[in-house]
């Protein structure tokens, strides 16, 4: 287990959907630190650490919704996976849509996993457990 | 007292057989022309063309005999009885009546043909042989019994061809035509054959006795023969003239009532009329065109039609026009039926169809047409078209609705449900018990609502997002759906047996939907014992019928097919969660694949939802092999 704090970015632009998420994971064992944006043109200035986002902290694991304003959340994953900086950050498409295009398209995107957002608040809270446990605490991520 | 030696020899003149023979043959041409003026003529008039035939016609037939007789010369003084020979004129006009009678009927069987035949060629005989007895001569008269028989034969032998012949030929409208002429010529020909032989028959012995009765006697002279060929002749000639002359009249009759008769049904058709000259100029206007385009016959006539019934404008794009159209005698307007924009002499333009024919009359080439007056119809189409369009797009908004209903209400719910479960996780027993309580039928509420609109996205779904249907193994579909129910019937107990299933076409996606929302009401809707249920599947002359049965409570008759309509629930949500959706989606989903779906159910002993899928072309052998498989089995 890593020392330092788990870094995540969160790109959502629901306030209400992105609390839930910072909720969920405050009952996580392990450390982490919640960056969150809500829309792709920030995201990816802050990935690149352009204009205001000069001294961002890299995140350990992108949690990427696909419906964003600006740029969405497809064209935020291809340009995450076509840049040889950001692409070994892992990428997790947490959305609600469960339509089958999304799902195929975010694989042929080289997304890392694809998970559709539980309705009931007790799936979601096993969902974000389940990030946890394994992104967070089974996988090796890329050290920078 | 007699002998053949004994008998007296006679001779013919050949002048007066050939004339009695002519007169047969005039007199046949009347016959038949005759007989189609009786036929066509009707009540008083056919009357008095069947009479005053029959006596022409018996002229003919008795001059022809009498001057037979003459022909034939005995050495002896030959007077004759006059009311003997008018006896047997009467005779012959009688023949001539039934054969006329007989051919003017509307049918002539073979029966009516033979009696008519017998009467006629009785007739024809009994002239004969009454004209016989009327000779006072001084011998005695013998028939030879063979001959007289063959002579009644022929009579009516040739009565009976006659007969045939008229009656064939009545319908010729012609006064002359060449097969009429030799059919007189045949019979003309046949009907002395009767005489001559009749002639033969007798015998002629000479006689001493004495006691003749000459009180009515004539003697006839060859001036006589003369006058009787001329008076018969004229008699006939005349009737050939009145026959024709009547004809005449009668077609000129027939053609006036006839073209009376289309002018009637054209002044009162109800659609407007229109006669053009080659130049369209208007030559007649009936009054429906009158109301139509609001000008007057007087004013119309003369006038071109194209411009006092077509709107300038569409003159002015193609001046000559109708003009050019109606000058080639073809054209795209010809023998067909055209939808234009006519004028109003009042300045209204109004729809019309319009059909326009071209007649060819004598050398002029003149058109016809008829127009119709089509505004209510176009403004009824226009009304469907608009209904149909404003149809369209209610149900296009519908599912629009449908759509964004379960689609974007979904967001805003999920956060209400979220946050007050979370509200409940974190504050529970925190706040008081009508916190706690109010929380919770929050949650349910929103909890509920997240499923009513799930189940309407699902719906509206069937149709928006419906796959093609492609050839599946339904097994697969319903192995998938028990697989989605894995934890219900975990919970209950259930136990799903499913049967030989075959391959359809279908969605598969709908069609494991459609398994999973009747297996999962099978299980819902249980008793207190073990659920189980059945999934079978029986081949059906036009497709397979699918059956999901279950030991459930069952449903009450009056409900079978209000269950399958939307948000149609039986119980309260205490009693049974859902929200009423679920059978609506299976309907949809069985309409969609060209079924049919209903429930047959016993109250408290279980249920049985039944749907079909029709068999595609090509799955027939496929049938057949399950059917044999399934007979054996």
């Amino acid at each position: 287990m890593n020392s330092r704090p788990i870094e995540i970015l969160l790109v959502e632009d629901n306030p209400g959907d992105a609390r839930l998420t910072l909720e969920a994971f405050k009952e996580a064992k392990v450390i982490n630190n919640f960056t969150v944006l809500g829309d792709g043109v920030e995201a990816l200035a802050y990935l690149r650490r352009q204009g205001a986002y000069a001294n961002s902290v890299q995140p350990d694991l992108i949690l990427l919704d696909l419906n964003l304003p600006k740029k969405d959340g497809r064209e935020v994953l291809a340009e995450i996976k076509a840049d040889e900086q950001l692409m070994k950050t892992p990428v997790v498409v947490l959305t609600t849509s469960a339509a089958e295009e999304d799902i195929a398209r975010a694989y042929s995107g080289h997304a890392n996993c694809y998970i559709t957002k539980p309705v009931d608040l007790d799936q979601f809270w096993r969902v974000a457990q389940s990030i946890e446990s394994f992104w967070l605490s089974l996988v090796k991520l890329p050290q920078y | 007292m007699t002998s053949p030696n004994m008998s007296l020899a006679g001779s013919y003149d050949f002048f007066l057989v050939a004339l009695s023979v002519l007169i047969a043959i005039l007199a046949s041409y009347a016959a038949l022309d005759l007989a189609g003026r009786v036929t066509s003529a009707r009540d008083k008039a056919r009357l008095l063309w069947l009479s005053g035939g029959a006596v022409a016609m018996g002229i003919g037939i008795w001059s022809m005999h009498y001057i037979g007789m003459l022909a034939f010369r005995l050495p002896v003084r030959v007077q004759y009885d006059w009311r003997t020979v008018l006896l047997s004129l009467l005779a012959a006009i009688f023949a001539s009546a039934v054969a006329l009678f007989v051919v003017s009927r509307r049918q002539m069987g073979v029966l009516r043909a033979s009696l008519g035949s017998v009467l006629m060629g009785g007739g024809i005989a009994a002239m004969h042989y009454i004209g016989m007895t009327a000779m006072r001569l001084p011998a005695m008269c013998h028939y030879s019994p063979s001959l007289f028989i063959l002579s009644i034969i022929l009579a009516i032998v040739i009565s009976f061809v006659a007969l045939g012949l008229t009656f064939y030929f009545r319908t010729e409208t012609t006064a002359w035509s060449w097969r009429k002429a030799v059919s007189a010529l045949v019979m003309g020909l046949a009907i002395p054959v009767m005489h001559y032989t009749g002639m033969a028959a007798a015998t002629f012995t000479p006689s001493t006795s004495s006691h003749q009765d000459l009180s009515h006697a004539v003697n006839v002279s060859s001036l006589s023969v003369v006058g009787i060929s001329i008076v018969t002749l004229m008699v006939l000639v005349l009737v050939l003239l009145t026959s024709l002359a009547d004809r005449r009249f009668s077609i000129q009759a027939l053609e006036l009532e006839s073209s009376r008769r289309h002018h009637q049904i054209i002044e009162t058709a109800l659609d407007a009329f229109v006669e053009m000259d080659s130049d369209g100029l208007i030559t007649n206007w009936n009054a429906r065109a009158e109301t139509t385009f609001g000008w007057p016959r007087s004013d119309a006539i003369g006038q071109p039609f194209s411009k006092i019934a077509i709107p300038r404008r569409y003159q002015e794009a193609d001046p000559q026009g109708l003009r050019r159209f109606l000058a080639a005698g073809e054209g795209a307007v010809l023998n067909k039926r055209i939808e234009i924009t006519a004028l109003h002499r009042d300045g209204s333009e109004f729809p019309i169809e319009l059909a326009i024919s071209s007649i060819l009359w004598g050398k002029r080439r003149l058109f016809a047409a008829f127009v119709r007056d089509v505004t209510e119809r176009k403004r009824a189409e226009q009304e469907l078209a608009r209904r149909a369009d404003e149809l369209a797009r209610s149900n296009a908004d519908l599912e629009q609705f449908a759509y964004v209903a379960s689609h974007d209400l979904q967001e805003p719910l999920r956060m209400v449900a979220s946050y007050t479960q979370l509200l409940a996780r974190r504050y529970k027993g925190k706040l008081d018990a009508d916190a706690d309580e109010f929380i919770g039928f929050a949650v349910d509420g929103a909890t509920r609502m997240q499923h009513l609109i799930q189940d309407l996205l699902s719906y509206s779904r069937i149709t928006t997002k419906g796959k093609e249907l492609q050839v599946i193994d339904s097994r697969a579909a319903c192995d998938q759906a028990v697989a989605n129910l894995r934890v219900s019937i975990a919970e209950s107990g259930a136990v799903v047996t499913t049967g030989s299933l075959p391959t359809v076409r279908a969605d598969v996606t709908q069609l494991t939907q459609l398994f999973q929302n009747l297996i999962g009401n099978a299980i819902k809707y249980r008793k207190e014992r073990k659920p189980e249920v059945q999934v079978a599947a029986k081949p059906t002359e036009d497709g397979w019928v699918f059956c999901v049965q279950d030991n459930g409570i069952g449903i009450e008759p009056p409900f079978f097919e209000r269950i399958f309509q939307m948000f149609q629930r039986l119980h309260t949500r205490k009693q049974y969660t859902g929200t009423g959706i679920g059978l609506a989606i299976c309907r949809k989903i069985v309409e969609r694949h060209g079924g049919k779906i209903w429930v047959e159910s016993q109250p408290g002993n279980g249920s049985a939802f039944l749907f079909t899928i029709p068999r595609v072309e090509g799955e027939i052998n496929e049938f057949k092999a399950y059917r044999n498989s399934a007979g054996g089995g």
